[in-house]
C-alpha cells in the first residue's frame, strides 16, 4: 500500500504496524516520535498501532532547538 | 532558588542548543551558563541520519530539564500534535509553544497561540507561550490556564535587547503573580541583566551564546548578567532623578573650594 512518510512516498505492506514500518525504514530502536495524520502515537503503541493506505506518517526526533 | 510550577529551578537563565559550533560546545557552554533549563526542537530525521542519537546523547549528559518547543509550527494542529509528540518522547509535560505568524518576522500568531494553549493547559501540559509585548494576548493566555508568559524582547535572532520596555515594564505590574520570561532578543548580558531588574522571572536565549566568538566565556557572562540583574532588583533600586545630586558630603567642604568662588 501507499504511504507517506516525512512528506515522501513509501510503499509498504498492507496492515502494518508502526514499530514493524520504523524498522523496515531503518530505525532500529530510535528515540523518534511518530504522527499519522496529525495525531500522535504514544511509543508504548508502536507495535500495536497499524497503518492504513494513504496514512500521512511523521516521524521526528530531538534536534537542537531554541 | 525558584520555582516552575511544582519544579524547583537554580538559574533564572534559560538556554537554547541550536547553532553552537560543535555538540562539544553547545555542552561546556550549558555547563558555564549555570542553566538547568535548555530547550530542544523535534525534527523530521531520516533512518540514515544518527546524528540525532549523539545529540540527544550529549543533551541528556548535562542534566537539565528538557524544554521541547513547537518551532516551526504555523497552526493550532501542528502545535498541538508536535506538543503531544514531545511530551511522549521527553516524558515530560513542559512545552514551550511557539506559533509562527509570518516567516519573514517570527512573530507569533496571537490568535492561534491562544487557541493552542488553551487546548494544551486542559490537556495538563505546562505551556510556555512565546508571545509579544501584548498585555491582552499575555492576559489571554492566563485565562486559557497558562501559568507562564515569555513575551520576546525584540524579534528571534535579532540580539536587538528589549524593544519595547513601557508595555513590558506594564505587563510585570499587571501581572505579578504570573511567572514572566522574556524570550528572544536577547543579545548581550546587560539586555538579560535589564530583563531581571525589570522584575522578569527569568530570560530564554540561545543565539547570542551559539554565535559568540567564544560561546563558553559568553555562557559565563550571562550567567553572571542575570545574577546581577536578579539581585539588583531584589535589593530595591533607587530612584532615577531629573537633576544633579552630590553624593559626596557637602559639609566640611576643603577652604580651596571656597577660595574658587571669590
Amino acid at each position: 500500500m501507499n504511504i507517506t512518510v516525512n512528506g515522501k512516498a513509501e510503499i509498504t505492506q498492507e496492515g502494518i504496524s508502526v514499530s514493524d514500518l520504523l524498522t523496515s525504514l531503518g530505525y532500529n530502536n530510535g528515540f523518534v516520535a511518530v504522527a499519522i495524520n496529525q495525531d500522535c502515537v504514544p511509543r508504548s503503541q508502536f507495535s500495536e498501532t497499524t497503518l492504513k493506505g494513504a496514512d500521512d506518517i511523521e516521524i521526528l526526533a530531538p534536534m537542537s532547538g531554541g | 532558588m525558584w520555582s516552575i510550577g511544582e519544579t524547583e529551578i537554580n538559574s533564572r537563565l534559560l538556554l537554547g542548543t541550536a547553532r553552537y559550533p560543535s555538540p562539544e560546545t553547545m555542552r561546556e557552554a550549558i555547563s558555564a551558563s549555570r542553566s538547568d533549563i535548555i530547550t530542544v526542537s523535534l525534527r523530521r530525521e531520516s533512518a540514515s541520519q544518527h546524528n540525532n542519537e549523539r545529540f540527544w546523547d550529549y543533551l541528556k549528559s548535562c542534566g537539565a530539564h528538557i524544554l521541547p518547543n513547537t518551532a516551526g509550527c504555523h497552526t493550532v494542529k501542528e502545535a498541538v500534535t508536535t506538543a503531544h509528540m514531545a511530551r511522549d518522547l521527553f516524558n515530560t509535560n513542559w512545552i514551550k509553544l511557539e506559533v509562527i505568524g509570518n516567516d519573514e518576522t517570527l512573530q507569533p500568531d496571537p490568535f492561534a497561540l491562544v487557541e493552542a494553549a488553551k487546548i494544551l493547559n486542559d490537556d495538563g501540559f505546562e505551556v510556555f507561550p512565546y508571545s509579544t509585548e501584548d498585555l491582552i494576548v499575555a492576559e489571554r493566555l492566563v485565562d486559557s490556564g497558562c501559568r507562564i508568559v515569555m513575551p520576546w524582547g525584540s524579534p528571534i535572532g535579532s540580539g536587538q535587547g528589549i524593544k519595547h520596555r513601557e508595555a513590558l515594564k506594564r505587563m510585570r505590574q499587571r501581572l505579578p503573580d504570573i511567572t514572566l520570561i522574556v524570550d528572544a532578543g536577547i543579545g548581550k548580558p546587560s539586555h538579560a541583566a535589564e530583563a531581571l531588574e525589570m522584575g522578569f522571572d527569568a530570560v530564554l536565549l540561545n543565539t547570542a551564546v551559539a554565535l559568540a566568538q567564544d560561546p563558553i566565556l559568553m555562557a559565563r557572562a550571562f550567567a553572571n548578567g542575570v545574577d546581577a540583574g536578579r539581585m539588583a532588583y531584589e535589593a530595591g533600586m533607587m530612584r532615577e532623578k531629573s537633576l544633579a545630586e552630590a553624593s559626596t558630603p557637602t559639609i566640611g567642604t576643603p577652604f580651596w573650594h571656597e577660595e574658587q568662588r571669590i
